[in-house]
This record gives C-alpha cells, structure tokens and sequence, in this order.
C-alpha cells in the first residue's frame, strides 16, 4: 500500500513537471504563431525594412543568415571532422596530444558566446585582417572590418567543438569487430577508415553536423562585432562585406527600432522566421537519423 | 610435409605481459592445425600474430620470426598489408559489414584494387560456393548481410576471407557463437578448404579439435605444451599437463 502511494506521489509529481513544460511551450509558441502568421508573405521574406523598420520584410537578413551559414558550415565541417577522424582513428591510445585537444575542445565548448565574438574581433579581424590589409594594402581598410566572412569563421570556431566531439563519439561507436574484419581482409589503416568506419557512422556525423549548423545559425553573440548590421537594405555581394542576420534582427527591432511599438509585428514575424529555421534544420537531422537507420543494425 | 608457417622462439608482450613465451612450431600446409588449451593460455593471441593483427593494437609487441613459405613476415621491409591478404581470418563472432551480401564477399578485392565486375562477380559465386552457403544465399546477394542467420554470417564471413584467396586462413574459435547444426556445417566446411588452404583454428572444444584439426597443439599459460598429431596428443599425451586438459581435469 506505502509503495501504490509513492507511485502515485512520484506520478503526480512528473506529470506535473511535464504539464508545466507543455504549458511553457504552448504559452510560447501560441504567442509567436498569434503575432507572427499574419505577417507571412512572400514579400516580407523577401524584401528589404522599410518605413525605419516599421514595414518591410527579412529579405536581407534571411539571405544573410543563409549565406553566414553556408560559409560557416564549409569552414567548420572538414576541420571538425577531419579533427574527430584523427582522434577516434588515429590518435595513439593515451596520446598527450590527444589529451590536450580533448581538453581544448571540451573547454572551447563551455566559452561565453560573446566572447566568441571578442575572440573574433581581435583574431580575425584585426591581427588577421588588419595584417593582410597592412601587407597588401597599404593600411586600407579591405579586410580588416566586420564582415560576413568573419562573422562565419567565428561561428566556425563556435560551432567547432559540437563537431568534433559527435565525429569522435559516432567513429566510436562503431563496434572493432568491423574495424578487425576489414584489417584482416587486407585493408589499409585508410581503406578501413574510409569504406567501413566512417560510412557506418555517417548517420551520427551528420547528426551532429545538422546540430551545430542549427547552433551557429542562431547565434546572436558572437557576430555583434565581427559582421552583422542593423540595417543594410542591400544583399552582400561579397564575403567582406556587411550583412543583416535574422537573429540580430530581432535584437535590432526591439532594442534599437525608433519606434519599438511599430515595429512589434515585424518583431514577431522575423522571430517566426528564426524559429522555423532552425526547426527545420533539427527535423532535418531527425529524418536524416532515422532514414540512415536502416543501415546499421 | 611441409611447413607453411614456421614460428621460431615467438614472443607476444601486452606492455610487460608475456603473453606468449617463446612458442616455435610448424604448421603443415593443406592441413588444420588446432590450438587448444584453456582461457587465456595465449591461443588466440598467438594467432592473432600469425597474421600481424597485433600490429593494430597499442602497446602490444611481436619478438621472433615467423616464417610463411620461409620468408620472415615480421621482417622490416614486410607490408602487414600484404601479410594479411595472404593470412585471412575469421573471427569468433561473426563480423558481416552492414552491407549487402554481395558487397560483403567483394570487398577484399575492392580494396584490393580489382575493378572488372566480371572478375568479382565470379568470385563472389565462388567464394559463396566454397564456404557452402550459394544456394542460399543465391537469390539475395543484394539484401544485407545482417538478415542473415548467426551460422551464415559465419559462412559469410568464411567466404569474404575466402573471396581474396588467402594461403592461410586463422580462425578464432569460429562456432562458439553458434548452434550444434551452424556447428557441423562449419566443421565440414573446413574438411572442404583443407584440400587447398592450410588452417589454423582457435577451439575451446577438445571434441571439435578432434575432429576437424590433423595437428594439435595444447597451450599453459603462454606457453606450448605438447603439439602433435591430433589423435596422438588426445590418445596418449606425453606431459601431465596435457593429459590432465585433454581428460578435463581443468580448464
């Protein structure tokens, strides 16, 4: 009888915490989709703000979101990945070297966003970029300024350590028998990393690729300094220039909008766009997870 | 009768674990060669050198030559690669790729650089015929290998090796994950690769050294015992340590 009723206890008491969470997100959602659906169109995805905010659409600032993604995805996966491939496959067993990037990267993941953008700022754009425009330049301000191709690289280091460490994990988990039948067909160390280990953990790979691509296209933080604008109604034609993001867009709107109340359904609105974005990408990963689930096991 | 494979004082360390202890024998081509003894005797370990899979495991070291047709496959300037296209292995569980059955049999000759699909696909078929597993597998070559039951993705297993025709095929105690049947079939199976390969097999059944191997070697501790024919060394084994294994009185 003590038992039925602790049961009973414990019952109560996580359907209590689930409602609450249910409750939270519906409170949540609910709201954006209220304020945010009427704003849809295809203009507002598309064209630029108007009427100093107030009107208009994301155009930019979707098309830059795209674009620092893309650039931050092509820079982050093979590092990443091929950082991951070294230290599940290659790596000594008890390395020093594998001990320190381990510990690098696991220390990488728990760095402030923000200081990721520092990071950025002072890195990138000005010893590197300053360097190269010291150099060639003469001093002229060509790469030495927020820019696209920074803000991206900066995500890249962000986003880096989320895809070393899946990589790691997926190889990992793929079982030495495979590893053992392969070598002892005559595979070199390569052929068996190459046309069993990694094809058997593409699934987890790309898992955790699709995650750090939906981190990074979020992040707000660590591209106030190195590449996003507040308002640049034009599309960046190239890497060095500026660009608007979706997620600094709403921080753009509801902090420095002249008119904040104005602004409020394009505020929604952006966020819904965000947020559909980066549910996208995770259902993505989720199909791309359980469609691949058919080769293993 | 020639030797195959020739040990001479071979010497395995986990770091500072001598785990085999000078072993020197000979195994006779065209014949199985069975190493029996109990668990962590040092069996599969020396096995396991005998193709250089040791090589792929950290910490582990290798002393003392190994002679395969007289060429010593731990000499310096030897490719563990090529050592194992010639010394394939089977292993105790049965380790399909989660591919298809055919993509299975033909991936030691992928690798391997073969690119006529003429080629592969015959030995594909022949490498199925020879592990004995063709008729049943005939009409699904392109379904995966994981559908397969435990006895035939040990045959599969059996063949894959077989499909980069090896001189020498290692097995590692290859029926102890399978039923009496799946068992028998292996059994005959390697009466059958006999007429062409020389076996070396890893059993912890005396029963099926019996009866599959022409040679038996009994290993303590890391180090060999008593090798002989096998009848001999099961009828009338010289050293006590032997007769007490072999009449189960351990192990």
């Amino acid at each position: 009888m003590k038992r039925a009723l602790g049961d009973w206890l414990l019952l109560g008491l996580t359907g209590a915490a689930v409602l609450v969470v249910l409750a939270l997100m519906a409170v949540l959602f609910g709201l954006i989709l209220v304020e945010g659906v009427p704003q849809l169109s295809g203009e507002f995805l598309t064209a630029a703000p108007s009427a100093d905010m107030t009107g208009g659409g994301v155009g930019p600032a979707l098309f830059g979101t795209a674009m620092m993604t893309l650039l931050m995805t092509v820079a982050v996966v093979p590092v990443g990945v091929a950082t991951g491939i070294w230290l599940a496959e290659y790596a000594p067993k008890g390395s020093r070297l594998a001990r320190w990037v381990r510990a690098a990267v696991a220390n990488l993941a728990g760095v402030p966003s923000i200081v990721f953008g520092l990071f950025g700022l002072g890195f990138f754009i000005l010893f590197v970029g300053r360097g190269v425009d010291r150099l060639f330049h003469g001093g002229e301000p060509v790469w030495g300024q927020p820019s696209l191709l920074w803000a991206s690289l900066t995500l890249a280091v962000l986003t880096l350590p989320v895809v070393i460490v899946t990589t790691e994990e997926s190889l990992r988990a793929v079982p030495d028998e495979l590893r053992e039948a392969a070598l002892g067909l005559g595979a070199t160390r390569f052929q068996t990393t190459f046309r069993v280990v990694v094809p058997n953990a593409a699934r987890g790979v790309l898992t955790g690729v699709i995650l750090a691509i939906g981190r990074g296209a979020g992040e707000v933080a660590p591209i106030i300094f190195t590449g996003a604008a507040n308002f640049l109604p034009e599309l960046p034609t190239d890497p060095r220039e500026m660009f608007m993001h979706l997620g600094y867009h709403v921080y753009a709107l509801s902090t420095q909008s002249p008119n904040v109340d104005a602004a409020r359904p394009a505020l929604f609105g952006t966020v819904l766009v965000l947020m559909t974005l980066s549910f996208g990408l995770s259902a993505v990963a989720m199909v791309l997870r359980h469609r691949m689930g058919g080769a293993r096991s | 009768m020639r030797a195959k494979l020739q040990a001479k004082d071979v010497r395995v360390f986990y770091e500072d674990f001598e785990a085999i202890k000078g072993v020197s024998m000979g195994f006779p081509e065209r014949q199985a060669t069975a190493l029996i003894g109990p668990s962590g005797c040092g069996k599969s370990t020396l096995l396991r050198a005998l193709n250089r899979m040791h090589d792929e495991v950290a910490g582990a070291r290798v002393e003392g030559e190994l002679l395969l047709d007289g060429e010593d496959v731990y000499a310096p300037d030897v490719d563990a690669v090529e050592v194992r296209r010639k010394v394939g292995m089977v292993f105790q569980k049965p380790n399909p790729f989660p591919k298809s059955i055919y993509d299975n049999v033909a991936f030691g000759l992928r690798i391997a650089g073969e690119k006529d699909g003429a080629v592969i696909e015959e030995r594909v078929r022949s490498s199925l015929e020879g592990a004995a597993l063709w008729d049943e597998v005939k009409d699904r070559l392109k379904k995966s290998a994981l559908g397969l039951s435990g006895g035939q993705q040990q045959r599969l297993c059996i063949a894959r090796a077989l499909a980069v025709r090896p001189e020498v095929l290692l097995m590692d105690e290859p029926a102890s994950a399978l039923d009496p049947i799946a068992t028998g079939k292996i059994e005959e199976l390697i009466e059958e690769l006999k007429l062409r390969q020389t076996i070396v097999i890893v059993t912890h059944s005396m029963q099926q050294a019996r009866r599959v191997s022409d040679h038996t070697a009994f290993f303590y501790l890391g180090e060999l015992v008593e090798h002989r024919e096998t009848a001999a060394l099961f009828e009338d084994p010289r050293e006590e340590r032997t007769r007490d294994y072999v009449r189960g009185r351990f192990g």
